[in-house]
């Protein structure tokens, strides 16, 4: 889930939509999130996808075949770009539906809506 | 609110009562009111320690990643303005409820239900719950809070 969020960001860095994510640190917030927002600031989409390479490799590189993994793998490596091509390779090696239709939501509208 | 807080006194006698009659040990209730007590605490209030979570063998942690420089405000907190004076309070402090039940249970009531592993249970259903909410709040496109709430939390399944 970490290196999720982390992929997500840097696609929404390289989208130009960060800010929508990710706002300023604020001093009626709690220490620990205000540290997050304050380190996600001094972040840029290349770190950030970096960062989720490394998860995923410290965190899951063992877990075998598993669908979130080959999911969020499909995502760090076409960094957000998904096409049709790749959806396709990746319902026929992994089989399952609910990812698919993630990674079909993604290919079909590259740019999502703003969250806000 | 000294009226409130009499009535809350009531409703613990009244219930240790039932309590005790359906077969359950004080402990259950002294239990009760510790989990009760813990909800007061905001679960991720701690400092989190990033420089260890985002820490990778070929990739170490960078001190500049927490430089304040690119944050709008210095966000130092203070947590006074967070303490809520007892009197305001409608329900009496846990701990001043767990030592009055003490006084009023019965020393010889029947114990009947030892629910054994409770704790674990606990625990397990805790688990659960934390990572149903990170998934969550990765749903509703939140990444911010489901990485601050991973971060603050030992859960292995997340």
């Amino acid at each position: 889930m970490t290196a999720h969020a982390l992929i997500e960001l840097a696609a929404a860095f390289s989208r130009n939509e960060f800010l929508e994510y990710v706002e300023f640190a604020d001093m009626n917030y709690p220490t620990g999130y205000n540290q997050m927002l304050t380190f996600l600031h001094n972040m840029n989409s290349a770190t950030l996808f970096r960062l989720a390479t490394y998860c995923l490799q410290d965190k899951l590189g063992s877990v075998p075949d598993h669908a979130y993994v080959g999911f969020l793998n499909t995502l760090n490596e076409h960094k957000d770009v998904i096409t049709e091509e790749v959806v396709k390779l990746y319902a026929q090696q992994y089989k399952d539906d609910y990812f698919t239709g993630l990674l079909w939501d993604k290919a079909k509208s590259p740019l999502p809506p703003s969250r806000k | 609110m000294a009226y409130s807080q009499r009535n809350e006194f009531e409703a613990d006698s009244q219930g240790l009562v039932y309590f005790q009659h359906a077969g359950f040990t004080l402990d259950g209730a002294i239990g009760a009111f510790g989990v009760l007590d813990s909800a007061d605490y905001l679960m991720f209030e701690d400092t989190l320690d990033l420089r260890h979570y985002f820490s990778f063998d070929g990739y170490p942690f960078k001190s500049y990643w927490l430089d304040t420089e690119n944050s709008a405000l210095q966000w130092a907190r203070d947590t006074t303005l967070y303490m809520i004076p007892d009197s305001l309070k409608s329900h009496p402090d846990c701990d001043v409820r767990i030592q009055r039940i003490g006084e009023l249970a019965a020393t010889d009531s029947e114990q009947i239900i030892v629910v054994a592993d409770e704790a674990m249970v606990m625990e397990k259903l805790k688990d659960v719950f934390q990572f149903e909410s990170l998934e969550g709040q990765l749903m509703a496109r939140d990444y911010v809070m489901a990485l601050y709430m991973r971060s603050s939390t030992s859960n292995p399944l997340s």
